[in-house]
């Protein structure tokens, strides 16, 4: 019974921590239905991971960036599932709780990083900026902010 | 501690439950390939399973002198040596190294290190996590009875506040010398004290001149290292230790840069080994290789990806790193060849590396008899459908085997061909 009632406290607590910052994880399937929802739209993609230093200038500038204005931004953390609560908060402290967050399923996945583009080796940060035609435009290392106004 | 880590681990696996039911889930082959790799990691990450090597993070090898094969790896707070006497058809029972467990940063890029001396004493380094995130201490421990016991672990860094000393490298000398080099951000901890500017990390270096009893005081070797690629060591022949890491040149330039020892505490000039010229700022997580032949050419492996050069690459050099041969490209860009390694056997130099095609990751290698001039077709090894580590190469008397860790799976050995 105990055990039940851990069990019960830890999903109340879950929901609560998954309710402040809504973070998906991501499977094979999710980047096509990423490039649909977003269909005929512009958007910037974003990859990034806790153990990536640079990564923390990049959400700081797409954080202060969402506050001059609104984009479609989509981020993707490759860390795996087990992370969940470190990225939820890193997210937030970068005011990105209200991006399309997303969360690999598993960490660094091979698999995973080829849906979204075969040929990226791993580097972080890896931004993609899309045109409202989908063509895209890939970035390694930090973006700059001449380099995000001038997808806008 | 343990029990918060345990609890956190658990919430993360509801939190992940509750996440994956929340989409919408279809059953395309590639979903159901992912579901078989991960159902293979779960295994390993259920909350009673046992350490084991299958199981482990960031397992390293090395072959003693009777031809057994000694292995180090991490699994939960715990550093563990095992060994094969049969080329890793089977494993001895785990012995623990650090009786009392403390956070382990163990993974690809950053493996548990572990060598051997003569007499058969062995050492083994790893990093230990601390509070504050990048943060680490470079840990150490040997056994001087087989591997039946191991040594209270000690802290090799001598700058000991909260900040980064990870991803170190270790080698030792037919005199028994032990060198530890690391990436290490007390210079930049320092600038950012006084308000300075300071771009990357640090590397340095330590060595122990009696089988690792002690370490003696920290040695700087270089200003700007990139921060997050793995550091590689060879022993020259005049048994100082060559290093080999990934430098920011200029503003951000991320080409690699080669050390030698001129003495056990005489840092030599330090050279630039690459000229691909990606600029990036950013993290490759993507170190480099080295190996030093016995006639004293030091091969040299690496990644980069500038757009008008990427790739892996191979060059030597027969001049300590002063000058270097034409430059190789190794492996399929378009499969994504990754994570290179080195070895040179004799007259024989070997590459190993990993390629993906979508589906499958698999081990490549090919080699060479005369020093680089002519290779071998590239020869597959081995599939995984698992997450996996890098390869290692690993050489007992004159054959060489290269070794892999596919999480979940038997850690295998493959004798390479002369």
């Amino acid at each position: 019974m105990k055990y039940l009632l851990a069990i019960y406290l830890l999903f109340t607590v879950s929901h609560n921590v998954a309710a402040d910052t809504a973070i998906k994880l991501f499977h094979a399937d999710h980047f096509q239905q990423i490039l649909a929802q977003y269909s005929k739209q512009a958007f910037v993609l974003v990859l990034w991971s806790l153990d990536c230093p640079p990564c923390y200038k990049e959400l700081a500038l797409l954080g202060r960036e969402r506050k001059q204005h609104s984009y479609n931004l989509v981020l993707i953390s490759t860390d795996g599932a087990e992370s969940i609560d470190e990225v939820a908060a890193v997210l937030k402290n970068n005011g990105l709780q209200g991006a399309d967050n997303w969360l690999f399923s598993e960490l660094g996945s091979a698999p995973l990083r080829y849906q979204i583009d075969p040929l990226w080796y791993g580097e972080l940060p890896r931004s993609y900026l899309y045109t409202s035609d989908h063509q895209r435009t890939a970035i390694s290392g930090v973006l700059t902010s001449t380099q995000l106004s001038s997808y806008k | 501690m343990i029990k918060q880590k345990t609890l956190s681990r658990t919430l993360g696996f509801l939190i992940s439950s509750l996440v994956l039911f929340a989409p919408f889930i279809t059953h395309s082959a590639e979903h159901k390939h992912n579901k078989s790799s991960a159902a293979i990691s779960a295994a390993c990450n259920k909350a009673d399973s046992l350490a084991s090597l299958k199981c482990s993070r960031g397992p390293s090898a090395v072959f003693d002198t009777n031809g057994r094969l000694w292995l180090a790896w991490a699994f939960g707070g715990h550093v563990y040596v095992n060994f094969s006497d049969d080329k890793g058809n089977s494993y001895s029972p785990p012995v623990i190294v650090n009786k009392t467990p403390e956070p382990i940063a163990a993974k690809a890029e950053s493996p548990v290190k572990i060598a051997l001396d003569e007499e058969g004493n062995i050492f083994v380094s790893w990093t230990m996590k601390l509070a504050k995130r990048f943060s680490g201490h470079i840990r150490f421990s040997r056994s001087t009875d087989n591997g039946v016991n191991f040594s209270s672990p000690i802290t090799v860094n001598d700058h000991l506040e909260i900040t980064s000393h990870r991803f170190q490298s270790m080698a030792l000398n037919d005199r028994g010398e032990i060198f530890i080099a690391w990436l290490d951000k007390r210079d930049l901890l320092a600038a950012k004290k006084t308000g300075n500017p300071y771009t990357g990390a640090a590397v340095y270096y330590t060595y122990s001149d009696n089988q690792g009893k002690s370490f003696q005081p920290n040695i700087k070797i270089a200003d700007s290292s990139c921060e997050c690629c793995r550091t590689a060591m060879a022993i020259d022949k005049d048994g100082m230790p060559v290093i080999l890491w990934r430098h920011i040149f200029d503003k951000n330039t991320r080409d690699h840069a080669l050390v030698k020892l001129t003495d056990k505490s005489l840092v030599g000039k330090v050279r630039r080994a690459s000229f691909d010229n990606w600029q990036v700022d950013g993290c490759p997580h993507h170190g480099p290789d080295i190996s030093v032949g016995d006639d004293g050419i030091y091969h040299l492996t690496w990644f980069n990806n500038a757009p008008e050069r990427h790739g892996l690459f191979y060059a030597n050099s027969d001049d300590q790193g002063k000058t270097f041969s034409h430059l190789i490209s190794v492996g399929n860009y378009n499969a994504r060849a990754s994570h290179p390694q080195v070895l040179s056997s004799a007259n024989h130099v070997y590459l190993l590396w990993k390629e993906f095609d979508g589906k499958q990751s698999q081990l490549i290698s090919m080699h060479t008899i005369d020093n680089g001039k002519h290779w071998s077709a590239p020869k597959a090894l081995i599939q995984s459908n698992s997450a996996n580590e890098h390869p290692l190469l690993l050489q007992y008397n004159s054959q060489v085997y290269a070794a892999w860790h596919r999480r979940g799976e038997d850690y295998r050995l493959i004798a390479l061909d002369n």
